[in-house]
């Protein structure tokens, strides 16, 4: 079984768009969320390998569930796979400890490359 | 030069930028060569122009995004039907003529466009003028233009009582024709307050 | 189009905007599209003059200089503007009111209810029974009044065209 991701984006094309790419790369989508409260919740639910976190989103925003998961468990990966490059943004999710920061609109490569990296692949 | 057309004029230059910024990342998000065109930046009649949009006929998709921040402002992606099942094609990289009739793929389609044009916008402004700007999630509606477009004017008519500050382009995507326009309304009343601080 | 129109809907169309009123006569045909704002019709059978509010609020408690812009002044508006009294007679005159719908489910999201009330409570007031009065729903209108005759067009989006 290949490793578990959690995908957490409020747009359902962008969850689509992304399974199919983790799918067809041998990743198991495990959950989906469509804002920061319910990715929270399933990421404690699942304990999914990765979690890939948009930013934008109604209720709670990616920035505050990034915070949350890593309080939570701090061992965990969470990639931001958002439409804000602003240095603001990149610099306070990395700072809380992010894995990795990717901007949309995003080629499949990056986000495999990613996951690759970040399993040690 | 007072401060208000001082204001508007360095708006027009960053909305300018802006619109190029979110030309280069809807090519990108679509892998073929996508423009959006600045039309110009103008005072218009409420009446007259809510008037006009009547005469737009079909069903189109709207996708409101407020834009947050020291410069508010709100953004309206509108396109037609047709228009919506390409962007939907060209989005999921299926063949063109796939997609043909308004689901929950499509609304969700032109929700993540209007969160990529919206956050391009943001970033141009935060990168340029060192100010704070995020968008809000983008709201979509299937409707009338004219209903559309009225809904989007709504927080700013409430102010105004005769002109608002709009911005049009219209976008062309290579080899296909499609009719999709970009609206963007200043908070009028952020207009005259902008201080920047240049580094 | 509206092909029961025929040319008359292109060569005879005066579009109404958000916060106005237009008055016209036979030919012509009164045109807008609604969302959350309400459209009044009045037509004057004896003179072949129609008119048509396009309000967007509902009351006018800041004075406003462009009273079409809410329910209250703008009708009181388009009123006088067929009777200085303010006083309809049914058998001269068709009221009509549409519109009031909730297209965006955020913000400003009860206006097109108050809009609807309003325009209701002030025809109360007046004795103005109108002769149709579909407002509400999660879809825009398109109301096309045609001062030749009188007749109401009007269609919910996704729908065909219905005389009221």
């Amino acid at each position: 079984m290949g490793k578990k991701i959690l995908i957490v984006d409020d747009a359902p094309v962008v969850r689509l768009v992304l399974r199919n790419i983790l799918e067809s790369n041998g990743y198991e989508v495990v959950g989906e969320a469509s804002n920061g409260r319910e990715g929270f919740d399933q990421f404690k639910q699942l304990r999914p390998d990765l979690v890939t976190m948009d930013i934008v989103m109604p209720d709670v925003n990616g920035i505050e569930a990034l915070k949350s998961i890593l309080d939570f468990d701090k061992s965990a990966k969470v990639v931001m796979v958002t439409a804000i490059d602003q240095r603001n943004y990149l610099l306070e999710a990395i700072n809380a400890g992010a894995f990795d920061y990717i901007v949309k609109p995003f080629e499949d490569s990056r986000i495999i490359s990613t996951l690759k990296k970040a399993f040690g692949e | 030069m007072n401060h208000d057309s001082i204001s508007t004029e360095l708006l027009e230059v960053i909305f300018k930028r802006a619109v190029d910024e979110g030309s280069r990342v809807l090519s990108k998000t679509f892998r073929a060569g996508a423009r959006i065109d600045f039309l110009e930046m103008k005072k218009v009649n409420i009446q007259g122009i809510t008037a006009d949009m009547s005469n737009l006929e079909g069903e189109f998709l709207g996708a409101f995004v407020n834009l947050l921040g020291v410069l508010p402002f709100k953004l309206l992606f509108m396109i037609d039907k047709k228009t919506a099942f390409l962007f939907t094609d060209l989005y999921l990289k299926k063949p063109i003529g796939t997609t043909v009739k308004i689901d929950s793929i499509v609304t969700s389609v032109m929700q993540e466009l209007g969160n990529i044009i919206g956050s391009a916008i943001t970033n141009i402004i935060y990168g340029d003028l060192n100010i704070e700007s995020i968008p809000e999630p983008p709201n979509v509606v299937y409707d009338y233009a004219a209903s559309i477009f009225s809904s989007f004017l709504m927080s700013e008519i409430l102010k105004e009582d005769r002109e608002l500050y709009i911005i049009e382009t219209v976008f062309t995507v290579v080899r296909y024709k499609l009719a999709a326009k970009l609206y963007l309304l200043p908070d009028s009343g952020y207009l005259s307050k902008i201080d920047i601080k240049w580094e | 189009m509206f092909d029961k129109l025929g040319k008359r809907f292109i060569e005879n169309r005066v579009n109404v905007g958000v916060a106005d009123i237009k008055i016209c006569e036979a030919p012509d045909l009164l045109v807008t599209h609604l969302g959350s704002c309400i459209a009044v019709t009045v037509y004057d059978k004896q003179k072949k003059k129609g008119g048509m509010l396009h309000a967007l609020l509902p009351r006018n408690n800041c004075n406003s200089s462009i009273p079409e812009k809410y329910c209250d002044s703008g009708l009181e508006k388009l009123i006088a503007s067929f009777e200085t009294s303010g006083k309809l007679n049914p058998a001269r005159y068709e009221v009509k009111v549409f519109g009031g719908a909730t297209i965006l489910a955020v913000a400003l999201n009860d206006v097109g209810k108050e809009n609807a009330t309003v325009i209701k409570s002030i025809l109360e007031q007046k004795n103005i029974r109108p002769d149709a009065y579909e407002v509400g729903g999660r879809k825009g209108y398109e109301v096309i009044l045609d001062c030749e005759d009188g007749k109401t067009y009007v269609r919910r989006f996704g729908e065909e065209f219905r005389e009221v």
